[in-house]
């Protein structure tokens, strides 16, 4: 026997006529029909859309070439040295930008989850990044990271650590993005572990301060396997995030110097509305997105073992 | 005989003003324009007057205004995509004439300027420098009509050159020499120029054009020309030596706002930017800066203009609002607010050569624009692409990279993109 509610109705009124006894008997499709629309219309088309996109040379002029290539411009990207410099790119800067907001999230959820005088004015200045406009961000930090104008440098220097070209120095500008993105999404990480630290139960803190653990082995044996689905829920939010970067980038390099921190994201754009090659750059795109979703299922299969 | 060359000119004088005033400005009333503008210094200084607009055609303007990298964007996906709602829409010649001139998004107004039926008699369009006029041709279009014009030019210290007795250069070898003496000196770089990549292009051209060389070749890329080479090594070589740090991250504002703040002896850019660096509110060495011809004698041109767009419904009532902006009042009043004029007799009017701040910029300014090349850009429909391919191989020789080869590879892409085109 069933208990949905369709059944039953249908029970009460089997030879039902009309929209109202319609409505009755495909209840369960009528109500997620928006939801499925919305999902249709914003996502799965778009996508669909792309997709065939990406199997043409294509442009908005007509003045300029177009026709079906097939897989040629996903061959084309994997021949191309600045696609592959892109990915690189785009894995440098995440690898140097997730680990360290993983850390210092869960240093900063740690400290701010004692309770201590006024932690509520805490809480709120750390957060203070995060809810910041990320093109203003940009802008500042970019400001400040100005090797003739910026303050970075007049801090360097008073430190006695001399000058650094930041953004212009070509070795130096993805751990220069990624310092922006640290500061940035910190709080987010620290805030997701804090929520994580305080639905945590006080029984088996109390049984391991009985048994005489030490702090550190607390933090191991007690706190760290109860964190983990905290911890894996800010780290697959981060790292799909931090793949697809384009704001603080887009602002603070464009990309440059000549092309240093064009992550793939970035020359999609460029690809897309600089050089006007659509096709191209939907092909790209499925490749990030590819990409992408191979990461954040990776991530989730790595939780479900741990 | 002189009473008949009089009587025939007053008939002619009276037959033009006859026809001013029998111009119907008003014969599109009711309808609406949509109009996409740029955020520059002109639309700052014409869009108050608007309303005088509406008032004098019974034309609703429907103006929207975005920073430029948005409007760029907005305009081409909506001339892209048919341009049917769109009506007048400012247009960078040297950037996109091309593209919008060969995939026929715009009209071609040489069929308007000189037509009488539409055009009103005392509107004067030989009054417009004829360099400028050209600037706006591209694939045989006229993609609009100029609204302002800038010109490449030297800005200096005045108080620097002074204090260690250099003179204003000439040559690109003064200019050199002026930069190697002034570099170091006060804390300030010998000179500062774009070296970011595709913003690098367009102000490096009236070096290239200043030894000789060209963009293309038979409608081939030309980079690889030995001239060319050279041209690109004593850009990049100036940076390099005496130019400040980070040189490849810096576009005009950058530049610009260097200089503002006293950290640069000289620069080479776009006259229109005296209003940043002469400016006491956003400059520190407002009074001291100095303009000049541009070194090498070969400046470029840029214009931005008025275009209509190809799928307009309302293309009359649209050429309206362009002749009505364009015309001598409103060329004027531009020019007051520190804009450039396209229009040489409001450079003679006496409310500007009363408050005319810096005659010796206005002499710069003017004496270039006969000589100067509109083709800041390379005349390619993908400008964009073959922009960042010369900026790839700017930026790696800035880096330290091999001109030649870089350069080659530049000419490769860009003959290949070229290949592409129809």
């Amino acid at each position: 026997m069933s208990l949905a509610p369709t059944s039953t109705s249908a029970r009460r009124r089997p030879s039902g006529r009309g929209f109202s006894a319609w409505l009755d008997r495909h209840l369960r499709w009528v109500f997620p029909l928006p939801a499925v629309l919305a999902l249709f219309a914003l996502t799965i088309l778009p996508l669909i859309f792309n997709l065939v996109l990406s199997t043409q040379e294509r442009s908005v002029s007509t003045a300029l070439p177009s026709s079906f290539v097939g897989w040629g411009n996903y061959t084309a990207a994997l021949q191309d040295p600045r696609f592959w410099n892109s990915v690189k790119l785009m894995f440098q800067f995440t690898l140097i930008a997730v680990p360290a907001q993983m850390l210092l999230g869960l240093g900063l959820a740690l400290l701010l989850s004692r309770n201590m005088r006024a932690s509520g004015l805490v809480r709120a200045v750390v957060l203070l990044p995060m809810i910041s406009t990320p093109v203003a961000v940009a802008l500042i930090w970019a400001l400040m990271m100005d090797p003739n104008l910026g303050v970075l440098n007049y801090f360097l220097q008073t430190l006695g650590l001399g000058r650094s070209l930041w953004l212009a120095d070509a070795r130096l500008v993805i751990p220069a993005l990624a310092l922006v993105d640290i500061w940035q999404w910190t709080p987010l990480v620290s805030l997701i572990l804090l929520a994580g630290l305080q639905t945590m139960p006080d029984e088996p803190f109390e049984a391991a301060r009985i048994d005489g653990a030490s702090p550190w082995q607390v933090f191991r044996f007690v706190t760290w396997p109860m964190l983990q689905p905290a911890l894996f829920a800010a780290l697959t939010l981060r790292l799909i995030d931090a793949l697809k970067t384009f704001d603080i980038i887009e602002v603070m390099t464009q990309g440059g110097p000549g092309n240093a921190s064009e992550t793939l994201n970035v020359y999609a754009y460029h690809t897309g509305f600089e050089f006007l090659r659509v096709g191209y750059t939907a092909a790209l795109l499925t490749l990030l997105l590819v990409t992408v979703a191979v990461v954040a299922v990776g991530v989730n299969l790595l939780r479900r073992r741990a | 005989m002189r009473q008949v060359t009089l009587f025939a000119l007053t008939a002619a004088l009276s037959l033009t003003s006859a026809q001013a005033q029998g111009f119907k400005w008003d014969a599109y009333k009711g309808t609406t324009l949509r109009v996409l503008l740029n955020q520059h210094p002109w639309t700052t200084a014409m869009q108050p007057h608007f309303p005088e607009f509406e008032k004098l055609t019974g034309i609703r303007l429907v103006t929207e205004t975005y920073p430029e990298a948005q409007f760029r964007q907005k305009v081409l996906v909506e001339l892209s995509t048919g341009g049917q709602n769109l009506d007048a829409f400012m247009l960078s010649p040297g950037q996109e004439g091309q593209l919008y001139a060969k995939s026929g998004w715009v009209e071609d107004l040489d069929g308007y300027v000189n037509n009488r039926a539409i055009t009103a008699g005392n509107w004067g369009f030989s009054d417009f420098y004829p360099s400028v006029v050209n600037s706006t041709r591209y694939a045989g279009v006229m993609t609009g009509v100029p609204i302002q014009t800038e010109t490449t030019m030297l800005f200096y210290r005045k108080d620097l050159f002074q204090k260690y007795g250099v003179a204003v250069p000439r040559t690109l070898k003064q200019l050199e020499a002026a930069a190697r003496t002034l570099n170091g000196k006060d804390g300030v770089a010998g000179i500062a120029l774009r070296g970011k990549g595709a913003a690098a292009t367009s102000q490096f051209a009236p070096y290239m054009y200043a030894y000789g060389s060209q963009w293309l070749k038979d409608g081939q890329a030309n980079f690889s020309d030995p001239k060319f080479v050279q041209a690109v090594t004593f850009y990049t070589g100036l940076l390099r030596n005496y130019g400040p740090q980070a040189a490849v991250t810096m576009s005009w504002p950058e530049v610009t706002n260097l200089f503002a703040q006293g950290k640069a002896a000289m620069f080479t850019d776009a006259s229109l930017f005296r209003s940043i660096v002469d400016d006491p509110k956003s400059s520190s060495v407002a009074g001291k800066v100095g303009f000049a011809p541009m070194p090498g004698n070969k400046p470029t041109v840029t214009t931005w203009a008025l275009a209509i767009s190809k799928g307009s419904r309302n293309k009359q009532a649209a050429w309206l609002f362009t002749q009505w902006s364009t015309n001598r009042q409103n060329q004027l009043r531009v020019l007051l607010g520190d804009v450039p004029a396209v229009r040489r007799s409001v450079w003679n009017d006496p409310a500007f050569k009363s408050q005319d701040k810096n005659p010796e910029w206005t002499q710069a300014h003017l004496g270039q624009l006969t000589r100067a090349t509109p083709l800041w850009n390379p005349p390619v429909s993908q400008v964009g692409e073959v922009r960042d391919a010369l900026g790839q191989a700017i930026v790696g020789i800035l880096q330290g990279g091999n001109a030649a080869d870089l350069l080659k590879r530049a000419n490769d892409a860009t003959n290949s993109i070229l290949s592409k085109e129809k």
